[in-house]
């Protein structure tokens, strides 16, 4: 990506597993960059919810990951082959305000994916779903 | 993950220790449900040793809250890191469930 001043590119396979790897990965490039704490926590929670999903869900054989490093920003490419996807529209949004008992279980992982991130972007790109996420940093 | 399991007098203590996500959620979920179905009331979860949580770790909680709720129990959180706490407020958890700050609030909270 244009401009990253540090980059982190990783290739997983469709095991959950995988995505504890790439959480240690990621922070060591946060520390490395001496991001703080809560920022590398987001960003791994943002990125579990989103692979949670394709790997469970999604039939995608392998991901490929990429974080870029920019003055004052973060932006992550999620690449996979899985079947096509748009999480950040055909995932309903949660009621926040309901009581314990009409709470429906789940639905709660998009909802931290946009919570989390400045910006969130979706492309279907040949047999590849694309999700492009940012985050602004603070300065 | 390891779940350590504490009993004081009536309450269980149950304390989830490293990561709770969705590579061992359905552990965690057949431990704690398995914990109410055996006739557990009143439940303290002690988060001070949790470095992390996925909506997979909340999908657990609210279960549980649900399952002890219908069944006349209670459940009270404690001893969250910030990070943690944050997570269960944007998911508007921190309104339908109970919070302390220690585990010694919690216990007088659930008793």
């Amino acid at each position: 990506m244009g401009g990253d001043v540090a980059e982190l590119v990783l290739g997983l396979n469709n095991d959950l597993a995988e995505i504890h790897r790439l959480a240690e990965r990621v922070e060591g490039f946060c520390e490395e960059a001496g991001l703080p704490m809560k920022t590398v926590f987001n960003l791994n929670l943002a990125l579990d919810e989103l692979l949670t999903n394709t790997m469970s869900y999604g039939g995608a054989k392998t991901v490929l990951v990429r974080i870029g490093l920019a003055p004052g920003r973060l932006s992550v490419v999620l690449e996979d082959d899985g079947i096509p996807f748009d999480p950040f529209h055909e995932a309903a949004e949660p009621d926040l305000d309901l009581g314990i008992d009409e709470r429906p279980i789940g639905g709660l992982g998009v909802h931290f994916v946009k919570k989390m991130m400045s910006t969130t972007a979706y492309a279907r790109q040949g047999e590849h779903n694309i999700v492009t996420l940012t985050m602004d940093l603070p300065t | 993950m390891t779940i350590e399991i504490e009993r004081a007098g009536e309450v269980l203590v149950l304390s989830p220790v490293g990561r709770l996500d969705s590579n061992n959620a359905g552990e965690a979920e057949k431990t704690i449900l398995g914990k109410i179905a055996e006739g557990e009331m009143k439940i303290v979860f002690d988060f001070g040793r949790l470095d992390y949580i996925s909506s997979a770790g909340l999908r657990v909680m609210l279960m549980a809250a649900k399952r002890l709720k219908q069944g006349g129990g209670k459940m009270v959180l404690c001893a969250m890191r910030d990070h943690i706490r944050e997570v269960f407020e944007i998911s508007g958890f921190l309104s339908i469930l109970t919070v302390c700050p220690t585990r010694d609030e919690a216990l007088a909270q659930v008793g």
